[in-house]
């Protein structure tokens, strides 16, 4: 579907628009090699790795760039992200990993000119890219533009970019919730010592657990600054109800991470905090809303829908690291769960009642 | 100003649900101006803001000032700036929406010395000239009526009555329980309050132009003197043949301060406006002035 609720079937990327002639581009797509209506890719995970194509929007080009013939690729709504990426005239289609690779004899040169388009371009290879390649763009903003520009760079750009990730993650599409937006904003903020930073997280999103933060540190620690991370009470926003966004939203089967939150939602407004798997199975339509691909039936389990089969999933696959248990959020009961002080601090600053 | 919005179906000049121009001839109301006037002026007059393409900002910075072109609204060749936010849409005929929403360009100015304005509006007037305000704004009340004096001491008096502080106005949000203390003859006041209340933290999608302060110049700007910085995406400061280079060195020889964000294809429009919103309020609150 385009932004205006037109569907635009599968499209080919086509072109591009560059900032600068290198690094990444924005990919422009099209219906074919002539196009003259042009769009471009909402991602699933915006400014991450690993994303994939959620739907276009309706594009107006003001310099393209098209791609020769051999380059065109065809893709649609659920494939992985195209990128393109420019070097020394040279131009590199594909996902991240793709071009990473074609890249492989280039990106020393890479490193010494633009080491920050390198850097880019790993982080959508790899969530955490080799902490190699944070140093050499520090190094290298501190050579050309001195320590004032880099540290606001550390800080300001990477470092606190990386929090804003983590966070959203965590909070999935309640990270576009315009007061959620805007808490973001403000109650993430990093501050500069002289060979420490500190990392002040407003207290509705301390649900960020110690392998996150650890790997934030680490990330700070090759770029010479020991992070601190602190948790402050900042002004709490008045509740607002959920609303409805107003773009059209490609749904194709709840996220599981929605599911999640609807399960301990269930668990919430239960007596002690406790649900059954089987009461979780059967009410968690009243805090989600499902789409027709979630209540199809599933293919391991046919007396079940996809959705419970989701439900059953995060009961029993206790050892992930992702699940509501590691998290703390919830513990197993034995025959379902029971949400915790910090699983309820979590649906609360989500905007949900805990 | 001018509303050519290129995005379709997001705006367009001709929309008739837009706030209509006042018949020549016809005195404007000076309804906003007289609720403001008892209103002690905030001291130190916010810096103003800019924004554009990438592509339209480097050409500001090689030619080193901010050119005036034609505004369809107004007939007259103008510059826009909001006052402090980065609230962005289309300024002028020659940057397109999209380029301005995918790769955005910010200025931020200091208006000390700049002269006074051509006028002042306390919402972005190409928008409400293109409907964008919707059904909220009184179909009685004509655009000029909202005009304030075309003075910086007249915004500021706008924003202490509005918002109460800079900071207030900088997040867009208007002091609680205003529109229960104007008459009901008051439609102007009645009327802005309503639009601008699209801008504050309880609108679903916060339209900041709703409530920022729009301040036209009919002359060309320079940069050196009055910039005092420029946000773009950090590519533009790595150097791969000599482009950029060019471009830092402009930035450089007119003594411009410069900030990056970080630009990236699979971000969102949406994310890239926070993160220069997240630096201009930085600046600005390094200056003092929030």
């Amino acid at each position: 579907m385009s932004e205006h609720g037109e569907s635009v079937g599968r499209l080919d990327l086509i072109a591009y628009e560059k900032l600068t002639d290198h690094g990444l581009a924005l990919p422009v797509f099209g219906q074919s090699q002539g196009a003259n209506v042009f769009y471009t890719a909402r991602s699933t995970l915006p400014g991450e790795a690993n994303g994939q194509i959620a739907g276009f929007d309706h594009y107006n080009p003001d310099g393209l760039v098209h791609l020769p013939l051999d380059q065109i690729r065809e893709t649609g709504i659920g494939e992985p992200w195209l990128d393109v990426f420019l070097w020394e005239g040279a131009v590199y289609v594909g996902t991240a990993p793709e071009i990473w690779s074609a890249l492989t004899e280039f990106r020393e040169r890479i490193a010494e000119h633009a080491p920050l388009s390198l850097l880019t371009l790993a982080e959508g290879v790899e969530r955490i890219p080799d902490v190699q390649l944070v140093h050499k763009a520090f190094s290298w903003l501190t050579s050309r533009y001195g320590t004032q520009k880099s540290s606001k760079w550390r800080n300001n750009t990477y470092l606190r970019g990386m929090v804003l990730k983590c966070v959203r993650r965590e909070l999935g599409a309640n990270s576009d919730r315009a007061e959620i937006r805007r808490a973001l904003q403000e109650e993430i903020v990093v501050h500069d010592g002289s060979n420490k930073i500190s990392v002040f997280i407003g207290s509705r999103f301390s649900f960020l657990d110690r392998a996150t933060l650890d790997a934030i540190a680490e990330a700070a620690a090759s770029v010479g600054v020991k992070a601190e991370f602190m948790i402050q009470q900042v002004r709490v926003m008045p509740f607002l109800k959920p609303t409805v966004r107003r773009d059209p939203v490609v749904r194709r089967r709840t996220s599981e991470n929605e599911m999640r939150i609807a399960a301990l939602q269930v668990a919430a407004n239960k007596p002690d905090g406790r649900a059954t798997t089987t009461e979780l199975k059967s009410e968690v339509e009243r805090y989600v809303a499902l789409t027709r691909e979630d209540r199809i039936p599933s293919k391991t389990r046919p007396k079940e829908a996809m959705y419970q089969q989701i439900i059953g999933n995060i009961v029993s696959h206790r050892g992930s690291k992702a699940n509501i248990f590691a998290k703390g959020w919830a513990i197993y009961t034995g025959n379902g769960i029971q949400i915790t002080d910090a699983g309820r601090h979590y649906l609360r600053a989500l905007g949900l009642q805990g | 100003m001018a509303a050519a919005y290129t995005r379709t179906g997001a705006m367009t000049d001709h929309n008739h649900a837009g706030i209509r121009r006042r018949r020549a001839g016809l005195a404007q109301k000076r309804e906003l101006r007289d609720l403001a006037a008892a209103a002690q002026p905030l001291p130190g007059p916010l810096d103003l803001v800019h924004v554009t393409s990438v592509g339209a900002g480097r050409e500001i910075v090689s030619l080193g000032q901010i050119e005036a072109t034609r505004c369809a609204v107004f007939q007259r060749d103008l510059v826009y700036m909001f006052l402090a936010r980065p609230a962005y849409r289309l300024r002028n005929g020659n940057a397109k929406w999209d380029q301005i929403n995918r790769f955005p360009c910010v200025f931020v100015i200091r208006p000390d010395e700049l002269g006074p304005p051509f006028h002042i509006y306390p919402f972005d007037t190409g928008a409400a000239a293109s409907g964008c305000y919707g059904d909220t704004a009184d179909p009685h009340v004509y655009l000029e009526d909202y005009e304030l004096d075309p003075n910086l001491p007249a915004a500021q008096r706008h924003i202490a009555w509005a918002f109460g502080d800079n900071l207030q106005y900088f997040k867009g949000d208007l002091i609680p329980g205003l529109i229960g203390g104007l008459h009901a003859w008051q439609s102007v006041g009645q009327s802005w309050l309503t639009i601008a209340g699209l801008a504050a933290t309880g609108s679903n999608r916060p339209d900041k132009r709703a409530s920022a302060i729009e301040v036209a110049y009919s002359k060309h700007l320079p940069l050196k003197g009055y910039a005092r910085l420029v946000i773009f995406p950090q590519q533009l400061i790595e150097d791969n043949h000599g482009k950029n280079s060019e471009f830092i060195g402009h930035l450089t020889k007119q003594d411009l301060l410069w900030e990056t964000y970080d630009w990236r294809p699979n971000e969102t429009p949406d994310r890239f406006m926070e993160d220069v919103t997240e630096i201009v309020r930085r600046s600005l609150g390094n200056a003092g002035q929030l």
